[in-house]
């Protein structure tokens, strides 16, 4: 019953035929029946670009992922969780220190998000189980963390024996791993920073929080040891480097190619998977920088056809969001007619690469630079513009998660600060790249569509 | 050339229909559980009351949160953009519009020949909407014609701290019991409402001329809370419900030109 959805995530047959009693139970773990398979390859074939391989291979890679985190008590020895916006060298460090069948490691809110939210449509039961468990609704708590929260305590997916988490980004990972460990008894290990700069630092770190967050990384690898039992090794965390740069490197001159080419040579919403694996670690190394070079090549053939998934000269816009569970609502803005050049934080400006001090922390634990580690709600700022000038945008859309501690403070001064350095105009738009339910896309759809038009009758008479 | 605009809202179905620069007739009623049917029904009797029938109709624009669901329009296009587009027809000098309806509420900026400068739209919280009007209505046991015109008896508005509709419920509840007039309570809920729209208006402008449309736009006390709230005058259409339908009736004809 599953044979065409998983063709459509890059399955071959023989692995089909070989997974199928994973798949199997997996699935009745999941509660995936017939209806939520059709609806599945319906929501593929609708928002993503689904003929091309690149696009089906990295579907292949979260599927994967999706089974393995559901049997992952019974495979493995141990397992380690952690979730966005723990970095991923760190985490790709340890389990490359560690034998496959020893320990799992997985972000399992991303899994699910891209899998049971994205294909399925099918993350509300998990939603309010963690509302239901100590993540209420009303109190803005992170639909990612309720999501995994609530699959844990559904029984779906395991309870960790270590989760690793990052509290340098907001307060909601820290505070919800707190619950896991006071109400569960998992132990968490923290990477810890202290987000206090003040206005006018960036795009500078003061020494102190460089080497703070140096500290913690290491005593975040001495609790992992601990824990798990394994000793962190020099040569994961080079292999971890390496192969981590590879992939982003890659993936940046992939942002780049789509955000230059006129027209949009593919949807965004084909990107979100390659995307979010630059913070979820999988063992298939191989197999997604495979994925990638695949669609780089397909890419690279429409925009030599001249293919594009929206009008040629069509205005352009930079969205402020990597919307995971509702590929809709990109695809809105593209039907809309509005060509998306790109999507923070799919891509850094070379000038913040350059400059990023969390290099430097990052060259004193050896795990590599981390660029995605946020400054602050000025870098935010700083960012959305720079982003805005690189690509020569015609207005910026920003889709801003409701309970998101780190964007929301930054929403109305990028609007002011892009219109006023720039002259283009900004539309605010409230939701949740997690929870569908923190919306109406019906009503999104109203002020998308009148931007769209304004973004037009601006460039047409500026061309006159 | 005779055109017509079907504007499907959340609470009612309004259709236009418009001869050369004319308005020919217009049908208001509500929308009921089905997008179709209603924009079927009011259009139909637009037309009888025109003395037409659908083939007479050369093009028709469909607006409102139910215009993708009109089949039998040919283009549909957001109600920003038709409200700006016929309050631009009835009130030229009009730079300001405020358009409250039944689920939502929005400032739009116009230009001179129309179109929208900008714009901004509330979310999806009922607040500062007609339906949080009807709630409070409802609960005070008024019809929600009655609102405001005894709103504007009021000396003495109270403040409605909360601007949710369920907790604005709750506080009106402890009003009454605290024996606090009726006209009171529902100038301070008109308050409420107006506040909320006049704060999110703030990143638009409010330029004179400004003009209230919607179904809101009738109750006089909103639209007095809104004159203090922007310190500006305000002026309402003869009938500001059928704007929008009217700026995409209009919107056909310029589509119908491009065609031809």
């Amino acid at each position: 019953m599953y044979t065409e959805l998983f063709k459509l995530c890059g399955f071959e047959p023989d692995e089909i035929k070989k997974e199928r009693p994973r798949i199997d139970k997996a699935f009745k773990i999941l509660g995936i029946e017939d209806e939520d398979i059709k609806r599945g390859e319906k929501r593929l074939k609708q928002y993503l670009d689904i003929e091309l391989l690149g696009v089906r291979r990295f579907l292949g890679i979260w599927m994967r992922e999706l089974v393995n985190l559901v049997l992952a008590r019974e495979e493995h020895e141990k397992i380690v969780y952690s979730d966005f916006p723990m970095e991923l060298r760190p985490l790709m460090s340890m389990m490359l220190s560690t034998d496959e069948k020893k320990a799992y490691f997985a972000t399992p809110g991303q899994i699910l998000n891209m899998t049971m939210g994205q294909i399925f449509d099918k993350l509300t039961p998990f939603l309010v189980a963690g509302e239901e468990n100590g993540l209420p609704p009303g109190a803005a708590h992170c639909a990612l963390y309720q999501t995994r929260l609530g699959a844990m305590v559904k029984g779906v997916i395991p309870f960790p024996d270590l989760s690793v988490i990052a509290s340098y980004h907001c307060d909601q990972p820290a505070e919800a791993e707190q619950l896991l460990h006071e109400v569960y008894g998992v132990p968490v290990a923290y990477l810890d920073s202290c987000p206090d700069p003040n206005w006018g630092d960036w795009p500078k770190f003061n020494d102190y929080r460089v080497r703070y967050c140096g500290s913690q990384a290491r005593k975040l690898f001495q609790t992992f040891e601990e824990v798990i039992g394994c000793k962190m090794t020099d040569e994961a965390k080079r292999t971890a480097n390496k192969a981590n740069a590879i992939f982003r490197l890659k993936f940046q001159q992939l942002v780049e190619l789509i955000g230059h080419a006129d027209p949009q040579p593919i949807s965004q919403t084909s990107l979100v998977h390659a995307f979010f694996l630059n913070s979820m670690p999988t063992r298939d190394i191989a197999g997604k920088q495979e994925a990638l070079e695949i669609l780089c090549g397909e890419v690279e053939e429409r925009v030599n056809q001249g293919k594009g998934v929206v009008e040629k000269g069509a205005p352009g816009v930079f969205v402020t969001a990597t919307i995971s569970v509702d590929p809709g609502i990109t695809r809105m803005i593209e039907q809309a007619g509005l060509a998306i050049r790109i999507q923070i934080p799919f891509w850094l400006s070379p000038w913040v690469m350059a400059r990023h001090p969390y290099r430097e922390w990052a060259d004193m634990i050896g795990v590599g630079p981390c660029l995605d580690i946020p400054h602050s709600c000025e870098a935010h700022v700083a960012i959305n513009l720079e982003n805005c000038k690189a690509f020569n945008v015609d207005g910026a859309i920003d889709f801003y998660p409701y309970s998101c501690r780190e964007w929301v403070p930054t929403v109305m001064i990028t609007k002011k600060t892009i219109e006023r350095e720039l002259g283009i105009p900004v539309l605010v738009l409230e939701g949740d790249c997690y929870d569908t339910r923190n919306y109406s896309a019906g009503q999104l759809r109203t002020r998308v569509e009148t931007f769209a038009e304004l973004l037009r009758a601006a460039k047409a008479a500026k061309a006159a | 050339m005779i055109t017509a605009g079907v504007d499907v809202g959340a609470a009612t179905a309004k259709t236009v229909i418009v001869a050369d620069g004319v308005i020919l007739s217009y049908a208001v009623m509500p929308t009921g559980d089905s997008v179709a049917r209603a924009a079927e029904k009011v259009t139909g009797a637009a037309l009888e009351q025109a003395r037409l029938s659908m083939p007479d109709l050369s093009f028709i624009i469909s607006t409102g949160y139910g215009r993708n669901g009109v089949a039998f329009a040919h283009k549909a296009v957001t109600e920003i953009i038709c409200h700006a587009k016929g309050v631009n027809f009835l009130i030229p000098a009009a730079r300001t519009v405020i358009d409250i309806g039944g689920q939502d509420s929005k400032v739009i900026g116009v230009r001179e020949d129309g179109t929208v400068s900008d714009f901004v739209m509330n979310d999806k919280c009922a607040a500062g909407t007609g339906r949080f009007l009807e709630v409070m209505a409802g609960v005070l046991g008024l019809a929600i014609e009655e609102m405001g015109p005894i709103s504007l008896t009021s000396k003495e508005p109270c403040n409605i701290s909360s601007t949710c509709t369920i907790f604005a419920e709750t506080e009106m509840v402890s009003l009454r019991a605290d024996g606090r007039n009726r006209e009171d309570i529902v100038a301070g809920i008109h308050k409420a409402v107006a506040s909320r729209v006049v704060v999110m208006g703030r990143t638009v402008g409010y330029r004179q001329q400004v003009v209230f449309t919607g179904g809101v736009a009738k109750n006089l006390g909103v639209k007095h809370s809104l004159e203090v709230g922007i310190r500006l005058p305000i002026l309402i259409p003869e009938e500001p419900q059928i704007v929008g339908a009217l700026g995409a009736a209009l919107l056909a004809r310029r589509e119908l030109g491009i065609l031809r």
